[in-house]
């Protein structure tokens, strides 16, 4: 390991572990203290409530001025998140600040499964059934989540 | 009307021509009955037989003296079978018996008279007839086109004696034909045996062993020669007002074309000793000038250049095929000597010039001494170019080499082929023995195996028509760097003055409308930058000697009468140097009076040197034209490169020496332009080293001579580049000047505008580059006038920099106030003033409350970015306008990462827009660092702060270094604008280095007498010490000067063409450079001369193509140009 | 410095692969579901001026787990007659590419079409005779 870690990678580290998000658990990877382990639990009033889903997390050279990468491990239906678990969320991508952190990412993703947004979709075909009936979707991403992330 | 002529064809059994027949018959009869008479004598009585005795023996001396008249004629004529064809006769008459299978067939041909003025256009076959002679009576027609083959050699009104003029001659005989009696229409089939006569070769192999190449213009007595400027129309086929003569031998011409296309004559491989071309060039080098190209167009397509093997013939068609619609086509053009005509490549050049510099040749040269009070020792390869010279002006008297003398150039004239002599396989032959055979004397019974022919001129030879060129003089190609000067010193010190000339004769009057004869002065003309150089080396070089150089020029030159300085028998100037410009001026005056004393064109100079002679390789330049018009005896060509652009810069050259025939454009251009435009690079590229290898001389710096030693000891050349950061100010002028200038691109990309914007995208390139050396550059000022301002006697404009002069011009037409520029792009940053900051700390509560605020409240502060807490030292906290706390570090590192990905930087917490280190501010402590006094706000730079450029500070730490080392050191310093020279100059001159430099400077704005004067006085030991510093624009002084007292050089800028940074290096790394040298060049990192040096250096390894014309020029500089925007 | 882990890896070349880079080639995910994202598939337009001009080649690459530390395996699909391809199989043979012999970390997927696409043209595959266009191993 050429460069240290950066202490703000140090900081955030520690404090995801000393005060942990409810419902959220990251842990870094001892190999690569970059690459966490992440386990999101699917927010209650949502119908992935009563999942647990695994996702991973890498914090690339620049961080954090640029963002962390996520993607989700579990299979999961939503409008939001492709079949390859990739993420569409904008503080991801272009409203990212090096002032958010881990968690506060962490706790958007988890907003994200509370409130889907079919209109700026991932994952077409997933977006499309969530607008044409809500309710079969809304059903099947249970079912999904019945299936996958127990 | 016309007239039956009874022709028969040679006759083996009687090989007599026929008028001896004649005389035979009609007065002796038989001889055979008088030889048998005369041996059969009976007795007789004395009175009786000695009258019949007289009679007889006197008639038989008659008959034997003819036999020995027509063996001799036997012995000294002879004919060679050349092949034979089968033509299908038609008959026109009915005969009574059939036609005898091998029975001999001669020809009926009907002459037109000479004189009709009506052009009846007859065809051939209704000229000439197949004849039998047993039966006397004519039988058939031929084919129209073998009829058009014999009919001009069997008949030629130009002489009666049918005997001499014979050079083709056929024998008809009947090999088909029905056996039954023939009605008309009918065909049989005839072979017909061609031979090549004697007389053919005759004058050509008897009276000159080679060929004069201006022979073709003047000479009238080789009968079969084309005479003066229609020779050239018939040569190239235009048929425009051809008289009788001329209509003949042109139908002899296309005659023997037709016959050796009939008779299947090729031509063979000329033997080693006599090479065209050496056999190691082959079409696929000249191909690759498409190689490059292609390359380069699908650059697009991948990273890496791909690498197209054209040794694979399918691909050559491919590429071949793309290109051949586009833009080869319209360079077809009729003038002669078409303005664009297709670039050479690289690899072309080398091989022309491979060709004439063949190693070994050059390496046994002997060496001569100059003579004539020429005061160097010449180093060795000087003293081997002084013996060619001579050689090629015939001073063979001063060269003391017979064998060298003697030497022939052995180039066979292109035009010329060699053919083999068929196996003998005439009909008639097989029948009886050929007499010619057993005669053994002269070279010519020997057999000849090969002859040579130039289906051009209808001319044949046995012996290899070698090209012997009458023109004295011819083109020193040495490379740059090599002394030609000195070398053509020594040639003008040696044969000063024309030797056959007698000095008495004050006026001679020569061919060239009577002018008189300047016959001990050699005119030497040269860029005006070199005219004083031209003019010290002279006195160097003739010190003590009563020879003096005089210069030509200005308003002096004007009043002086040429005709009495030069040609009377008072002490006249060995050399009278002048200038291109004056030339032209001087021919435009006398153009439009032709007559009189008009300076240099009132007489005819004895030598006539052209220095830098690329100068006039645009044929159609006034400069050219005016040079073309010079008069003398002698010419030489100096010029490190003759060949810059495409194969017609030679034809200059070449015109400019009268090489005949080859100086004529017509004769050029079927010969060179069209086959190279058509592909056939090999043919043209060998009639191109035909003629160059008799008259030019190139050595290269690395060259060896024959003791492996290199050619030129010269020392080393060390480059070194320097990269440097530009300073804030400087980035931030930058950074907005290429945001325009990216925009502009791009849009013009998007809309496929690229050509259309080219000019303005150049001063949009222009303004960065002006950047990168001095904020000055763009200052309005009075001075900043670039490029245009050359002095009206300099000629020597960079063509392929008109371009960007004009951008330059542009450039500065735009009126820049850098101050305005400075603040445009400040406006973006919208930095807080003064009033802002009062505003802020008065009228917002969150900074209002932080004034006298305790440190300890500060640090509890924590940074968003780092999660640092405390910020320390405190003073690098840093305040969003949205009260957003950070360190500074952490704010720049984010500021800087936006700014690279070019997106506008927000507040990171509240994404508040417009976030710049302008609007921040920083706490200030008070003394006792216990509490916040006030607020720090960064200030806009203003250009009162700049105080220098990047490039002039590294500059003159450089230069302290060198002084340093040694104080009386000689530096150059070469940039492309003047201006920058100019700021350089102000800058070095400045009180604060205490006169430790000494500056001068040379370049376009200067006028003659400045330049020298600047050239004297860098040439001077300083008497203090002082480090003498010559600034030199690259485009002025580039062109051959010699600036070998000094050896250390900077580039403050970088060119497109990295060739005219080598020329200007060449300055101090030439002959006379005693020292290492040392090159450094400043450029600057991120920017666009880092990208145009990777162009350069790109360029570098693809070898780079010397372009054709504007347009492909401004091609390749927009793909230049969009790989500097990537 | 951290090494980026296998499936962000792969996940930046799917983006490169989708935006389209090289013009030359392209590349995707065989299976939109694989999550582990192992199957590629992976098209080279044949080099220009050659018998391979304006073929379209399709290989299959498989990346492992030890991917990008160890190369991925590349099969031709198309067939084609190159002296790195196992004529019987269509597998590239690691030993005879460059970029597979001597891979790094830093190389992509996008890399090693190209320099299959370079292959073609070399002096000593441009002359061996091709198998009809669109043969398959």
């Amino acid at each position: 390991m050429s460069n240290p870690l950066p202490k703000r990678i140090i900081k955030e580290t520690a404090r995801l572990v000393s005060d942990p998000v409810p419902g959220i658990t990251a842990v870094p990877n001892e190999e690569n203290l970059r690459h966490f382990q992440v386990e999101i639990q699917g927010p209650s009033e949502s119908p992935y409530a009563g999942g647990l889903f695994k996702l991973e997390l890498y914090l690339p050279e620049d961080y954090p001025m640029e963002p962390p990468k996520v993607r989700f491990l579990t299979k999961i239906y939503h409008p939001n998140i492709d079949r390859l678990g990739r993420i569409c969320l904008d503080v991801l991508k272009n409203n990212w600040s090096p002032a958010l952190q881990i968690r506060t990412i962490l706790l958007s993703i988890q907003a994200l499964l509370a409130s889907p947004n079919p209109h700026d979709p991932l994952a077409n075909d997933v977006a499309k059934e969530w607008l044409d009936n809500e309710s079969a979707a809304l059903q099947k991403a249970k079912e999904c989540t019945e299936k996958y992330a127990k | 009307m016309s007239k039956p002529f009874f022709n028969s064809a040679l006759d083996d059994e009687n090989s007599a021509p026929a008028k001896l027949d004649t005389i035979n018959d009609t007065e002796n009869g038989d001889i055979a009955s008088q030889e048998t008479s005369i041996f059969d004598l009976k007795p007789f009585d004395e009175g009786e037989v000695s009258q019949k005795t007289r009679k007889a023996e006197k008639s038989l001396e008659r008959t034997f003296a003819k036999k020995r008249q027509l063996d001799f004629y036997n012995r000294h004529t002879w004919h060679k079978f050349i092949g034979s064809f089968i033509v299908e006769g038609t008959a026109t008459r009915p005969t009574t018996k059939p036609l005898i299978y091998g029975s001999k067939l001669s020809f009926l041909v009907t002459t037109l008279e000479s004189n009709s003025k009506v052009k009846i256009k007859r065809s051939m076959g209704s000229l000439i007839k197949f004849w039998d002679p047993a039966t006397r009576r004519e039988v058939g027609r031929l084919p129209e086109k073998h009829a058009s083959i014999i009919y001009p050699f069997l008949y030629n009104s130009d002489t009666e004696d049918p005997t001499s003029k014979k050079e083709v001659s056929f024998k008809a005989t009947i090999v088909y034909a029905e056996p039954k009696r023939i009605s008309v229409g009918d065909s049989f089939l005839v072979q017909i045996d061609c031979f090549l006569n004697s007389s053919l070769f005759e004058l050509s192999s008897t009276t000159r062993p080679s060929i004069e190449a201006s022979q073709l213009q003047n000479t009238t007595d080789l009968g079969h020669s084309l005479n003066g400027k229609k020779s050239s129309n018939i040569l190239f086929g235009r048929n425009t007002d051809l008289d009788q003569h001329e209509e003949k031998l042109h139908r002899r011409r296309k005659a023997l074309m037709t016959l050796f296309d009939e008779l299947n004559l090729k031509p063979v491989p000329p033997n080693d000793d006599i090479s065209i071309v050496s056999d190691t060039q082959n079409e696929s080098d000249a191909d690759q000038t498409l190689d490059v190209s292609t390359a380069s167009a699908q650059k697009k397509e991948q990273e890496n250049i791909e690498v197209i093997d054209l040794d694979d013939e399918d691909e050559n068609d491919a590429i071949k095929e793309e290109h051949q619609g586009s833009r080869y086509k319209k360079y077809y053009d009729e003038r002669p000597n078409a303005e664009s005509s297709p670039e050479l490549s690289v690899n072309q050049l080398q091989n022309i010039y491979k060709i004439t510099q063949s190693m070994s040749s050059l390496m046994d040269l002997p060496e001569t001494s100059p003579s004539g009070g020429f005061q160097f020792t010449l180093r060795k390869y000087q003293a081997q170019g002084l013996s060619w010279m001579l050689k090629r002006e015939h001073a063979f008297d001063k060269i003391h080499d017979t064998e060298f003398i003697n030497a022939n150039s052995n180039k066979m004239n292109p035009l010329w082929k060699k053919f083999k002599f068929p196996n003998d396989s005439a009909w008639s032959l097989n029948k009886t023995p050929d007499t010619t055979k057993e005669t053994a004397e002269s070279e010519f019974f020997n057999e000849p195996s090969h002859f040579y022919a130039n289906l051009y001129s209808g001319e044949f030879s046995l012996k290899v028509p070698t090209v012997k060129l009458m023109t004295k003089g011819g083109i020193l190609a040495d490379e740059m760097g090599l002394g030609k000067t000195i070398s053509t010193l020594s040639l003008i010190s040696t044969v000063s003055k024309d030797p056959d000339f007698q000095p008495y004769d004050i006026v001679k009057i020569s061919e060239d409308n009577m002018k008189p004869y300047a016959y001990q002065t050699t005119l030497v003309v040269v860029p005006m930058s070199l005219l004083f150089q031209w003019k010290s080396e002279f006195e160097n070089a003739m010190a003590g000697s009563s020879k003096y150089c005089e210069i030509f020029y200005g308003d002096q030159s004007q009043k002086k009468n040429l005709i009495q300085h030069l040609c009377s028998n008072k002490s006249t100037p060995t050399v009278l140097l002048t200038t291109y410009g004056v030339v032209q001026s001087e021919f435009s005056k006398y153009a439009k009076v032709k007559q009189g004393n008009f300076g240099l064109f009132s007489v005819k100079f004895f030598r006539l040197v052209i220095d830098e002679g690329h100068s006039i390789r645009n044929k159609q330049t006034k400069t050219a034209k005016s040079v073309f018009e010079l008069k003398s005896s002698r010419k030489w060509v100096l010029t490190g490169t003759p060949i810059i652009n495409k194969l017609d810069d030679l034809y200059a050259l070449v015109r400019f020496l009268d090489l005949s025939p080859f100086s004529e454009p017509g004769f050029w251009r079927t010969s060179v332009s069209e086959p190279f435009e058509n592909k056939k690079y090999k043919a043209a590229l060998d009639v191109v080293s035909t003629i160059l290898e008799p008259v030019l001389l190139r050595r290269t710096k690395n060259m060896q001579d024959a003791d492996g030693a290199p050619l030129v000891e010269l020392p080393k050349k060390n480059v070194k580049i320097q990269y440097i950061e530009l300073s804030p100010l400087e980035r931030r002028l930058y950074q907005s000047f290429l945001q325009v200038a990216e925009k502009n691109v791009r849009d013009s990309l998007k809309k496929g505008e690229l050509l259309k914007n080219y000019s303005s995208i150049l001063v949009h390139i222009l303004r960065l580059r002006q950047l990168c050396c001095d904020l000055h550059l763009l200052m309005k000022a009075k001075k900043n006038k670039e490029a245009v301002q050359q002095s009206k006697f300099d000629d020597i404009i960079m063509e392929e920099d008109s371009e960007e002069n004009q951008a330059e011009n542009v450039a500065e037409a735009e009126h820049l106030d850098l101050a305005q520029l400075l603040k445009m792009s400040i406006l973006r940053d919208r930095f807080f003033d003064q009033k802002d900051l009062a505003y802020l700390q008065n009228k917002d509560e969150f900074f209002g409350n932080l004034i006298g605020a305790e440190a300890s409240s500060l640090r509890k502060m924590e940074c968003q970015i780092c999660l640092s807490s405390p910020i320390e030292p405190l003073e690098s906290i840093v305040f969003t306008e949205c009260h957003h706390i950070f360190c500074s570090d952490c704010m720049d590192r984010y500021l800087s990462h936006k700014e690279t990905k070019n997106e506008s930087a927000v507040c990171p917490i509240c994404r508040t827009p417009e976030l710049a280190p302008a609007r921040l501010l920083s706490p200030i402590m008070d003394n006792t660092n216990k509490t916040i006094a006030s607020f720090r706000i960064e200030s806009p730079p203003v250009l009162e702060d700049f105080v220098q450029s990047t490039k002039m500070f590294h500059l003159t730490n450089d230069l302290y270094e060198l002084y340093d080392d040694n104080p009386s050191e000689r530096v150059i310093i070469f940039s492309q604008f003047s201006t920058f020279l100019d700021v350089i100059q102000n800058e070095l001159e400045k009180k604060e280095h205490d006169s430790r430099f000494f500056v001068s400077k040379f370049d376009g704005r200067l006028n003659l007498k400045e330049r020298q004067l600047v050239l004297q006085k860098f040439d001077q030991d300083s008497e203090n010490n002082q480090l003498k510093v010559l600034l030199i624009s690259l485009k002025a002084g580039g062109v051959g000067l010699n600036l070998t007292k000094a050896n250390k050089a900077f580039l403050m800028d970088i060119w497109w063409n990295a060739g005219i940074e080598d020329q200007a290096i060449d300055r101090i790394h030439r002959i006379g450079q005693e020292r290492d040298v040392f090159v450094k060049r400043y450029i600057i990192k991120n920017s666009v001369e880092e990208k145009m040096l990777k162009i350069q250096e790109r360029k570098r390894m693809l070898g780079e193509i010397v372009e054709g014309d504007a347009e492909e020029r401004r091609q390749r500089r927009i793909e230049e140009i969009k790989s500097l925007f990537e | 410095m951290s090494k980026v882990p296998r499936s962000f890896r792969l996940l930046e070349e799917l983006e490169k692969g989708e935006k389209g880079g090289s013009q030359a080639c392209s590349y995707g995910l065989a299976d939109g579901d694989d999550i582990t994202m192992t199957n590629w598939n992976g098209t080279i337009l044949g080099a220009p001026n050659c018998v391979h001009a304006n073929r379209i080649y399709f290989v299959s690459i498989t990346c492992g787990p030890n991917y990008p530390d160890e190369p991925p395996h590349i099969k031709f699909v198309s067939k084609i007659n190159l002296d790195c391809v196992d004529q019987t199989t269509g597998d590239v043979k690691p030993e005879a590419l460059h970029i597979l012999q001597n891979w790094k970390r830093s190389h992509t997927m996008e890399d090693i079409l190209l320099e299959l696409r370079k292959e073609m043209i070399t002096p000593n595959n441009k002359k061996l005779p091709q198998p009809a266009e669109g043969s398959t191993f």
